[in-house]
């Protein structure tokens, strides 16, 4: 009977572990009317207990959206271009100037300081997440 | 070993002269030649005709996603930290990128930080003139294409330094991206300017 149950409990646990997405403090950055490229940034966490993994981004306002890193080699700033970002389970993942950033290349638009931007994220397990971001001069 | 010794000399010297001021940046000591480029007003301006002004200089360039416009933010937010002494100082920002950054292009992009247009040029102009400017500075440089997407077309690698000059067209101090906080960069601009003077 003990062994049935703990067999149980692994299945149980099995099934309800799952990632538990939570998107914190989204924001566009505002640039120049001229400038073609932004980027979003914000905090993932996932709160669940099993780890999830974006693997795309969409939105309306530009031709073209990937996840990328800005990296420091040897004074020389370059963008990294990565396929998928894992979010732990119980961590976050912070996307910031510098850092991570969800890349948006060839806006078809200016943005305005302040209008919200709608971005859908695609996760591996948790599936589509909608956000607005608003855009922000910092 | 003598460049150790000569960098050495620059520290102590510079905090000598500022009673023991720590600077936040990296001090140097190089004299930048004249060069002339051409400004956001299509005008040809030479290094030599900001004379008597502190300068910062930033390369980059306007289609720049992430580094640049944290970059300039800084740069607007130093401005704004400076106070009194904002007066004395005026910022080069330097495209690394000329055959994409007309005069016009710069014109709009400067005016974003700085609305008064008064206190930062941009600058473009022929690329192997642009190349020997930022060869002086160490500046690197490297186009790289983006795949899959000609229409975005590429992106610019390069160091994002930020080089305070004297208003005798002396390199003082360089400020590396990862030495980003504007009070600071303010405070050794101003002790720079209380070391050498103003006009
Ligand atoms: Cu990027």
């Amino acid at each position: 009977m003990g062994k049935i149950f703990t067999v149980l409990l692994v299945i149980v646990g099995f099934v309800y572990a799952k990632p538990e997405i939570v998107i914190e403090d989204p924001w566009v950055r505002a640039v120049p009317p001229t400038a073609k490229n932004t980027a979003l940034f914000m905090v993932i966490k996932n709160v669940g207990d099993d780890p999830d993994t974006l693997i795309g981004v969409k939105t309306d306002i530009s031709k073209m959206v990937s996840i990328h890193k800005t990296v420091n080699q040897n004074g020389v700033m370059k963008m990294v271009h990565v396929d998928k970002l894992t979010i732990p389970p119980n961590s976050k993942v912070e996307l910031k100037p510098g850092g991570f950033h969800i890349m948006i290349m060839g806006l078809k638009r200016g943005l305005k300081i302040g209008e919200n931007v709608k971005f859908t994220l695609i996760f591996e397990k948790s599936g589509r997440i909608i956000l607005e971001a608003p855009v922000k001069m910092k | 070993m003598k460049r150790v010794v000569g960098i050495l000399a620059v520290f102590l010297l510079l905090s000598y002269l500022s009673h023991g001021y720590q600077f936040y940046g990296y001090p140097y000591i190089q004299k930048i030649k004249n060069f002339t480029l051409i400004n956001q007003d299509g005008k040809e301006v030479s290094f030599s005709d900001f004379r008597g002004k502190y300068l910062l200089v930033f390369f980059g360039y306007t289609f720049c996603p992430d580094v640049c416009p944290t970059s300039m933010l800084r740069i607007k937010e130093t401005l704004d930290y400076l106070g009194s002494y904002k007066k004395y100082v005026h910022v080069l920002f330097i495209s690394v990128d000329p055959e994409r950054d007309t005069p016009e292009l710069l014109k709009r992009f400067i005016s974003f930080y700085d609305p008064s247009g008064k206190y930062i040029t941009g600058l473009t102009g022929k690329p192997e003139e642009i190349k020997k400017v930022a060869k002086m500075f160490k500046a690197y440089y490297e186009k790289v294409p983006i795949k899959d997407n000609p229409e975005v077309g590429y992106l610019v690698d390069h160091t994002a330094f930020i080089y305070l000059i004297d208003k005798k067209g002396i390199l003082r101090i360089i400020f590396r991206p990862a030495n980003d906080d504007p009070k600071r960069i303010a405070q050794d601009i101003i002790q720079v300017i209380k070391i050498f003077g103003v006009e």
